[in-house]
């Protein structure tokens, strides 16, 4: 895969959302709530959003 | 100890789980580490033939694998929790793992639908229409490109995913 735009956009995207997911898990098991799952994925809908407003 | 026939309806669901989520993550990896690098090789001309045989049937395979995937997976889930009771997920290393890379594998059929399928259908009938000798849409470039951009964002997040569907039988996290 070439280090494309695209490629950097979809890997960044991608480990920010890992990320918050082990945040997640980690909040879920201390705060002993679901809640936290939401953090990856609002984090998915910003990637959404963002991928729509590319116009070129 | 036999069986019991709730054994044959979980085996079954995730049987049919690996054998769909084989063929969507499979052919993920061929279309990014594959054909997307050939295609950049090929004369246009050539591409505009393989774009509407066989990209349109790879592509038909894919969504369809995917959705199966995750509509079984989630069924799945939903099974094997009630059949534990429906414990509490936070404190149950299994039901953790499951719902994280279950959440991930959703939003990469969210992307497969929403993103990928969106732009490329419109992609496969701008080739056709200028195999017929029309012209190719301004648009063309930018449904392209978010296609790519939300396969690779999959590529990438798919690694976490199968990490976390493993984990759930291999690693304790609580």
């Amino acid at each position: 895969m070439a280090w494309s735009f695209e490629f950097r956009a979809g890997v960044a995207w991608a480990v920010v959302i890992a990320i918050l997911m082990i945040v997640a898990i980690w909040a879920e098991v201390v705060g002993k709530t679901l809640l936290p799952l939401l953090l990856p994925v609002i984090a998915y809908g910003a990637f959404l959003r963002w991928v729509f407003t590319l116009k070129k | 100890m036999a069986a019991a026939p709730v054994d044959y309806y979980l085996i079954v669901l995730r049987w049919t789980h690996f054998v769909a989520g084989i063929t969507w993550i499979g052919l993920l990896y061929y279309f990014n580490f594959v054909q997307v690098p050939s295609f950049k090789e090929l004369d246009a001309s050539v591409r505009n033939q393989l774009v509407p045989k066989l990209v349109k049937r790879a592509l038909l395979w894919f969504r369809g694998s995917a959705t199966l995937t995750v509509l079984v997976g989630w069924l799945y889930f939903f099974s094997f929790w009630a059949i534990n009771s429906f414990r509490s997920l936070t404190d149950w290393s299994w039901g953790l793992s499951i719902l994280a890379g279950g959440t991930l594998g959703t939003m990469m059929l969210f992307n497969v639908w929403g993103v990928i399928w969106r732009h490329q259908k419109k992609v496969i009938a701008a080739t056709e229409d200028v195999l017929q000798g029309k012209p190719a849409p301004a648009e063309m470039a930018i449904w392209g490109k978010r296609a790519l951009i939300a396969s690779r964002f999959n590529t990438i997040l798919s690694f976490p995913m199968l990490f976390f569907m493993a984990a759930a039988s291999h690693l304790a996290l609580v």
